[in-house]
């Protein structure tokens, strides 16, 4: 059974892009439509005994944004679990937002399938 | 991207062309001309925001493709920028509406293409529409011939003119010529120093 990697994009097509691409690659994917859905899920695996090898975030998201999102997982034990944002943003002080949250990474979109797929590898087996 | 005065209408006009968009608040008219590329109108009336993206695929793609073969990607991030340009300015989700124009069998003309491209861009943005949940009010899309898109931000007013020959033909070529590129910055990855090395609470599945 691959590793699990929470996807957190209000996008539906987006999510079912990146989906696509990392099951493909041997990881289990578990979807979240924003923040607030994302960190619900997060509390239901640990109850679970379980937690994501790693978490795809997107930033612009209504009900509970990538970057508060980020900041409210450093507060909790899931804090170590890398998290890299998935964004259309690119601007430096963007960037520098997610850093201060906590986000381990910043992948620009739109990226091919496969640097994806090697982004999250690296992430995943070198415990970033 | 131009701007310019249109005493015609009485409004500012902001021209866009392939791989552009263009969202406001104000009241503007977003105008383009299309072949086989799609244009989607999207706004949400309740808080006076529109706006309009003028993309086209990579390359001809089935529907089961469209969101997992990498020349879908340039489609989904048009339409995921439109989406969150539209929410920056004040839009809600639950409230857009989008129509769909464009399309048009125009690169059926050129040796190595078929004119599945028009085809392709035009199922692909509803496929989208659809699965983000977002209703599409109005499409003109298909037929033979490139249209001229003028879009009104404020009232969600769309005027569609059949493109004639000579205007036509330099849209074709242009279209053979356009490659979809987003933003130089795509695919750029950041990798921040302030990672925690490992997880002392351990690795867990």
């Amino acid at each position: 059974m691959g590793k699990k990697i929470l996807v957190v994009d209000d996008s539906a097509v987006l999510r079912a892009s990146v989906k696509f691409t990392l099951t493909s690659a041997g990881y289990q994917v578990v979807e979240a439509h924003d923040g607030k859905h994302a960190l619900q899920i997060l509390k239901e695996m640990s109850l679970a005994s379980e937690r994501p090898a790693m978490i795809l975030s997107d930033i612009n998201m209504p009900v509970m944004d990538g970057i508060t999102f980020i900041k409210q997982v450093k507060q909790t034990s899931c804090k170590f679990i890398p998290i890299l944002v998935l964004t259309t943003e690119s601007q430096e002080t963007k960037k520098a937002e997610g850093k201060a949250a906590g986000a381990s990474g910043w992948l620009v979109k739109p990226f091919r399938e496969q640097q994806l797929v090697d982004v999250v590898h690296k992430f995943v087996r070198d415990g970033h | 991207m131009l701007r310019m005065h249109c005493s015609r209408l009485g409004l500012d006009m902001v021209v866009i062309g392939a791989g552009e968009q263009w969202s406001s608040r104000e009241a503007v008219v977003i105008g383009t001309c299309l072949g086989s590329c799609v244009a989607t109108c999207l706004m949400d009336r309740d808080a006076g925001v529109a706006g309009m993206n003028h993309f086209m695929l990579a390359a001809p793609l089935r529907p089961e493709h469209f969101f997992t073969a990498d020349a879908g990607r340039f489609g989904i991030w048009a339409m995921e920028s439109l989406v969150n340009d539209l929410l920056r300015l004040g839009a809600s989700r639950k409230r857009l509406c989008a129509k769909v124009f464009g399309g048009a069998n125009v690169l059926g003309w050129s040796k190595e293409g078929s004119g599945a491209i028009g085809q392709s861009n035009v199922l692909f943005a509803l496929e989208c529409l659809e699965a983000e949940h977002i209703p599409v009010l109005a499409r003109e899309t298909g037929g033979s011939r490139g249209r001229g898109i003028l879009f009104n931000a404020r009232t969600g007013e769309v005027q569609v003119r059949k493109l004639t020959f000579g205007g036509f033909e330099n849209l074709v070529q242009r279209e053979r010529r356009f490659r979809p590129a987003p933003h130089p910055r795509a695919g750029e990855l950041t990798v921040f120093s302030s990672l925690p090395i490992a997880d002392p609470e351990g690795d867990q599945e």
